[in-house]
């Protein structure tokens, strides 16, 4: 429910900031203009491998499995962008002694980002960003092709960079680095809490953006 | 139209069907079992099989396969340390037959630990067994033989310890009325010219006592103290 709410609000803006777009190819633009930062929105579609800690119990017992994000940013003040991602991780469990007995988890994360992407030539971005809100629900599968499961879920903290390259005017590539951690809600014997109250991943990304540029958002309003 | 509300119908029960199959966990949860594994000189066990079940009958007390997980579903499994202790890590089942079954191998007794987790969660998420005592197991056989004349009658019981042990647990206080640990159990019978002769056997364990209570002729009752020291105890009487 709360990923649907933050995927349709950060959606509906960045569609919205679209009807401006028309008007954007009809303008003159000058020579003075290309200095500009003309990013609207970014719309983002990756995969990526998370590499769990093993400082807790979920990072010594499960292994992470390629997995996927999409989502989008939009360029509020020049540079500064307001993003929100969806992203699904999938995790096989591969010591239950540490997890309790389950075969696999999907993750699915939604979390609202704020950042600045820097130009480094031309065609380079480099950004920086972090999540302080986000939400993810670890489904723990405990039979293979059956209903059963069982639910943990966490507050999500994300600092991420990319480095994108424009392919063309709409389109660029990224690769992308993710430190996360997830503060669990799992309640369990005060001697092992600890190990369950965090799990911590790296993830290395790479896919495709699509851009809109149009200029900051709000200067459109 | 009317196959098709039939078809409905029928899916519907199946769906049915699968949730009640379905064991409900709670969510955000992971409990801890833990405790400690001696025999009956307070030795620890190593390698003894600790497994945690819901929908699981009792029947682990009594069946001579331990690993048997025709019913019940397993939530996980550990064995004991060199030291006798065991950690185990498991999702919380919601049943009201939440069970623990410590297996010290052939020579050992059995454990079981009953609880109800649909209404009860243990306190911290943590069940500590603490010390739990598997002595070892001793086949006591008695053989009674009349070697006096015919119409001399015997009266005889043999009081002993049985070995498997049921803990059940209500609300994290141990319910004495179901707990069925190490009881004592009686076997006796009466001989006379019908049936002059006894023999049979029963599970105790090493060290226990046996009470051997009998009466010739209705005559005053004589007790003695039986140790078992050997796991195949062997116990010869003529009268």
């Amino acid at each position: 429910m709360r990923i649907l709410l933050v995927c349709t609000l950060f959606f509906s803006i960045i569609l919205n900031s679209q009807n401006s777009d028309d008007e954007f190819n009809d303008r003159k633009i000058d020579s003075s203009e290309v200095e500009v930062f003309q990013k609207t929105a970014i719309f983002t579609l990756g995969v990526f491998q998370p590499i769990i800690n093993d400082d807790s119990n979920i990072g010594k017992g499960a292994n992470g499995n390629l997995s996927f994000k999409l989502g989008g940013q939009l360029f509020v003040y020049k540079r500064f962008f307001v993003g929100g991602f969806f992203n699904s991780t999938y995790l096989d469990i591969t010591d239950i002694s540490f997890t309790g007995k389950y075969k696999r988890s999907y993750v699915t994360t939604s979390y609202l980002q704020f950042g600045y992407e820097f130009s480094v030539s031309k065609k380079l971005s480099f950004a920086a960003s972090i999540a302080p809100i986000g939400y993810a629900d670890y489904r723990n599968y405990i039979k293979k092709n059956r209903v059963n499961q069982q639910h943990d879920s966490a507050k999500v903290l994300i600092y991420e960079t990319y480095l994108s390259y424009d392919v063309s005017d709409r389109f660029s590539i990224f690769i992308d680095y993710s430190y996360r951690t997830d503060t669990t809600n799992i309640r369990t014997a005060p001697e092992i809490q600890s190990n369950f109250s965090k799990i911590k991943y790296h993830n290395f990304g790479i896919g495709l953006k699509f851009t809109i540029n149009n200029g900051n958002f709000f200067s459109n309003l | 139209m009317n196959r098709m509300a039939k078809f409905k119908g029928l899916l519907l029960l199946f769906i049915l069907f699968l949730l009640q199959c379905e064991v409900p966990f709670e969510n955000n949860a992971r409990l801890l079992i833990k405790g400690q594994i001696v025999d009956e000189n307070n030795q620890p066990i190593s390698n003894s099989q600790i497994n945690v079940f819901v929908r699981r009958d009792e029947n682990f007390l009594y069946n001579s396969d331990p690993s048997n997980e025709d019913s019940g579903v397993l939530l996980g499994g550990t064995t004991s340390d060199i030291d006798g202790t065991f950690s185990l890590i498991t999702l919380l089942g919601k049943d009201e037959d939440f069970v623990i079954e410590v297996y010290g191998g052939e020579d050992f007794s059995k454990y079981m630990y009953r609880t109800n987790t649909e209404t009860y969660i243990p306190d911290d998420y943590l069940i500590d067994l603490e010390t739990i005592s598997l002595p070892k197991k001793a086949f006591f056989e008695f053989n009674i033989i009349r070697s006096s004349p015919a119409g001399t009658e015997l009266q005889y019981n043999f009081n002993y310890t049985s070995i498997p042990c049921l803990e059940v647990y209500e609300d994290g206080v141990l319910n004495e009325v179901e707990t069925a640990c190490y009881k004592q159990m009686n076997r006796g019978r009466f001989l006379d010219d019908e049936r002059p002769d006894a023999s049979g056997d029963f599970l105790s364990f090493l060290g226990a006592n046996v009470i051997f209570t009998y009466s010739i002729n209705d005559q005053p009752e004589v007790v003695e103290v039986l140790t078992i020291d050997d796991i195949n105890f062997e116990f010869n009487f003529n009268y």
